[in-house]
């Protein structure tokens, strides 16, 4: 990396999720990681906890020089993760090797009529949350949109990207668009999966916020809510596309309490989970705490690896196509 | 004290000499005004040549050249990179001087291999494509400040005393002999009065004052040179300009920095030092023609050296070393000129004449002997990977109990701070930096100032407040000519240190 115009302020710093976490200091940060360390010959030899971040962008909207913290953080980790052998790294890769997917499938409702729509729940939302997954295909059903979710559809790949593992993204990348290529249009769940198919596949995909943001929704929960910005939604796709999340919800008539740390990581991100599970889970529990000192019913979001991390704490979370009706179902 | 040899100047020739002498078994001492490296030792842009820059012009130079550095590569790997160098002639360079080069390199046994311009691209992406020929040799770069330190720390272990803060004040000369020499030991403050035999001036640009103290006259033309500290590894090799030695000709990478040098014009004085907007601008320009990425580099400090060269000094003059000896002072023996990549070879050339003229038999141990081990592959955090390649053999006395950084631009961690300040040789603020090269990075001390200095008092050193103000002001120097994203840096240093708290603010 050359030319970089980090002056030391330190708001990468103060913005890290990781590094404020009494489970997460053991993390370089993100100044250390993407930015001095790309600079010398030794970078190879930063060690398995340079990849502790959960790619959450926020140091990134921090930078008075806009460096792209994330993206020098990610080529790190193309460079060095080879090297490195976190179990549950190397765990994710087995998954994807032997069937395609980065946890195991729990999902069994496909549908594959041949529709012009693709609906991609993406890996989490076809295994551990299959049910989100069925309550979303409903919604779009009843929105009038006729959807198959195809079998045939794999990891996108962006997990694997997360631990270097690019050639292996890349077969993934061939396969889904193979499977791609008989749509006309792809809506998915994950923000994760939505970045990757746009940036890295140039499908124009549609994350589910997107989606409903131009429909008549009602509200299907009672209470206070608060909201649980995904990072990859607002800092990875678009602030945008985080609005439209509020602006479903409260179009439909949801309670929404805002909350100040709403937009702040969860610890479920970046390969967090699956390598450093003390953290994610750290990171989950101290966030749900600030939750439940709110006096919310739960929390509402739009991103599986949010629902899940911040689901094992206890909350009650719900994706956002969970949480409202189409207007004409009743 | 009496001693067999005193050599004064610990740059890297005296360094040498007082390590080559040491493990003959001959009892000396070497004292240092400054730090080790202060003059031109420490103000090069640490190259380890090959010999190409001299085969054409300096052939006896070239041949030196290539010997020592076969020679240092084995026996103090940990300080050296490896990079290889590249010259490279582009349009409008004389294009005869490429052939002669390479019978040069020939003649003089410099390895050379010429390159066509797809293997020059593939070995070197950042390459201007308009480059006409290119010839590959085994440059390196090497760390001096890393490479003095260990010789020092060789010639302490076989019983040399090597003292720097002591400044040669005084020579008292009897039957035309020198027979006691003064010096001020700025730690203590005392006056130390050293017995010798032979006294070796070894101070570099200083040599003709040092001279004048025993009567003596020393010619020596002093010529600065300015060089451009670039963030970042801009080039994987040292890349050189094919053409005769002129300004701008030379990109040096190491550590986590490129080095672009040089410049040349005759120096009022050894302090003579300071760049102008000017050189930078010539760096910058003839640089960025080799690697065009240059042209949007950072510059992160821009600094300057005098070479003490023989006779009259310039871009001719030889680049070997002299003895010169005198009358006056019969025992006093000045050495000249020389240069980093030579410097044992100069040590061991002169302690084989100290030796002779002492009647001691034992011979020159320095080619074979290791002044530290090869770089290691230990893993885990970079500051743990750069252990060995900064310390050595001393590596090893890093505690690693406490593994905070210190300087976050050179992850630096507290405990390299503490081990050298532990040591005898740290007295300032700017010691430690030499040593850790905590400071050095592209944020020149804001990250690292105060805990350097909260490290040094708890290690109890000497004036810590006059001594971080020296190194602030030191650091500052060298950003006279910033722009771009590096005066928004130090924008921001000035704010913290000067505005928020109050150190070394002037009017």
């Amino acid at each position: 990396m050359t030319d970089h115009g980090c002056i030391k302020c330190g708001s990468c710093l103060r913005a890290c999720p990781v590094l404020s976490d009494p489970n997460g200091t053991g993390f370089p940060g993100p100044r250390t990681v993407g930015v001095d360390v790309p600079r010398f010959p030794e970078r190879g030899r930063i060690g398995e906890r340079a990849l502790m971040c959960t790619m959450c962008h926020a140091c990134e909207w921090a930078c008075p020089s806009g460096l792209e913290i994330t993206g020098a953080m990610l080529q790190l980790r193309a460079e060095v993760s080879p090297g490195l052998q976190l179990p549950g790294h190397l765990r994710m890769r087995e998954n994807v090797r032997s069937f395609g997917r980065a946890v195991r499938t729990e999902f069994t409702g496909w549908r594959e009529e041949g529709n012009r729509t693709l609906y991609f729940p993406g890996c989490i939302g076809l295994g551990p949350l299959a049910a989100m997954t069925t309550t979303a295909s409903s919604l779009l059903t009843a929105l009038g949109i006729e959807h198959d979710i195809s079998s045939r559809a794999v990891c996108c790949g962006s997990p694997l990207l997360k631990v270097g593992a690019l050639a292996e993204a890349k077969v993934l990348q061939h396969r889904n668009m193979e499977t791609l290529a008989a749509y006309e249009r792809v809506i998915t769940s994950c923000p994760g999966c939505t970045y990757q198919l746009r940036e890295v596949y140039g499908v124009r995909a549609e994350h589910m916020v997107e989606v409903l943001k131009a429909k008549d929704l009602r509200s299907k929960v009672r209470g206070k809510w608060a909201l649980q910005l995904p990072c990859h939604l607002k800092r990875g796709l678009s602030p945008w596309s985080a609005e439209a999340l509020v602006h479903v919800l409260t179009g439909a008539g949801v309670d929404i309490v805002r909350l100040p740390v709403e937009d702040r990581c969860c610890g479920g991100g970046g390969g967090m989970l699956a390598g450093f599970p003390a953290t994610a889970r750290s990171m989950a529990h101290n966030k749900a705490d600030t939750y439940r000192a709110a006096g919310v019913e739960g929390v509402i979001t739009a991103c599986p690896f949010c629902a899940l991390n911040l689901g094992r704490e206890g909350l009650r979370v719900l994706d956002v196509s969970e949480a409202v009706h189409a207007e004409k179902m009743r | 004290m009496r001693k067999d040899v005193l050599i004064i100047g610990g740059g890297a020739t005296g360094a040498g000499i007082v390590r080559d002498l040491a493990l003959r078994g001959v009892e000396c001492a070497l004292l240092e005004m400054g730090d080790y490296c202060h003059g031109a030792s420490g103000g090069n842009h640490g190259l380890l040549h090959s010999g190409g820059r001299y085969v054409v012009t300096d052939p006896p130079s070239a041949m030196e050249c290539a010997k020592e550095n076969a020679i240092l590569r084995r026996t103090a790997p940990f300080c050296i990179e490896g990079t290889d160098g590249l010259f490279v002639s582009l349009p409008g360079d004389d294009p005869s001087f490429a052939d002669p080069f390479l019978k040069g390199c020939k003649g003089s046994g410099v390895p050379a291999e010429e390159l066509t311009a797809k293997e020059a691209l593939s070995a070197e992406p950042g390459l201007s494509a308009e480059a006409l020929r290119c010839i590959a040799v085994q440059d390196g770069s090497i760390d001096p400040f890393a490479l003095v330190q260990a010789n020092v720390d060789s010639a302490r272990e076989a019983g040399a005393m090597v003292r720097n803060h002591c400044r040669v004040t005084d020579m008292v000369l009897e039957g035309g002999m020198v027979v006691r020499v003064k010096a001020l030991d700025r730690r203590s403050g005392e006056i130390l009065t050293i017995v010798p035999e032979i006294v070796i001036n070894a101070a570099g640009a200083w040599a003709p004052q040092v001279a004048a103290m025993a009567g003596c006259e020393v010619a020596m033309g002093l010529d600065q040179g300015s060089m451009l500290v670039v963030d970042g590894r801009l080039c994987g090799h040292v890349v050189n300009r094919l053409r005769p030695p002129s300004d701008g000709d030379i990109t040096v990478p190491n550590h986590t920095a490129t080095v672009l040098g040089t410049t040349s014009r005759p120096a009022a004085s050894p302090e003579d030092v300071a760049p102008s907007r000017n050189d930078m601008e010539l760096l910058l320009r003839e640089t960025s023609a080799m690697l065009p990425a240059l042209r949007h580099c950072r510059v992160v400090r821009a600094y300057g050296g005098v070479r003490p060269l023989p006779g009259r000094g310039g871009r001719g003059a030889s680049r070997t070393f002299s003895l010169i000896t005198d009358e006056r002072a019969g025992n006093l023996l000045s050495v000249v000129g020389g240069k980093l990549t030579t410097y044992r070879l100069m040590a061991e050339r002169v302690s084989d004449q100290v030796c002779n003229a002492l009647g001691a038999r034992a011979g020159c141990r320095t080619r074979t002997e290791p002044l530290g081990p090869p770089a290691d592959e230990a893993g885990g955090s970079v500051a743990l990977a750069r252990l060995r390649r900064k310390y050595g053999f001393k590596a090893t006395t890093v505690s690693l109990a406490d593994q905070r950084m210190l300087c976050s631009c050179e992850q630096v961690l507290r405990a390299e701070a503490q081990m050298v300040l532990a040591g005898p040789d740290a007295l300032t603020l700017s010691d430690v930096m030499r040593r850790t090269r905590a400071g050095m990075g592209y944020c020149q001390g804001l990250d690292c100032a105060l805990s350097l200095q909260e490290l040094m008092m708890e290690a109890g050193g000497t004036e810590p407040l006059a001594s971080l103000t020296e190194f602030l002001e030191e650091r500052e120097r060298g950003q006279a000519l910033a722009s771009g994203d590096q005066l928004r840096q130090e924008v921001l240093r000035r704010h913290v240190l000067q505005g928020v708290y109050g150190l070394g603010e002037r009017e």
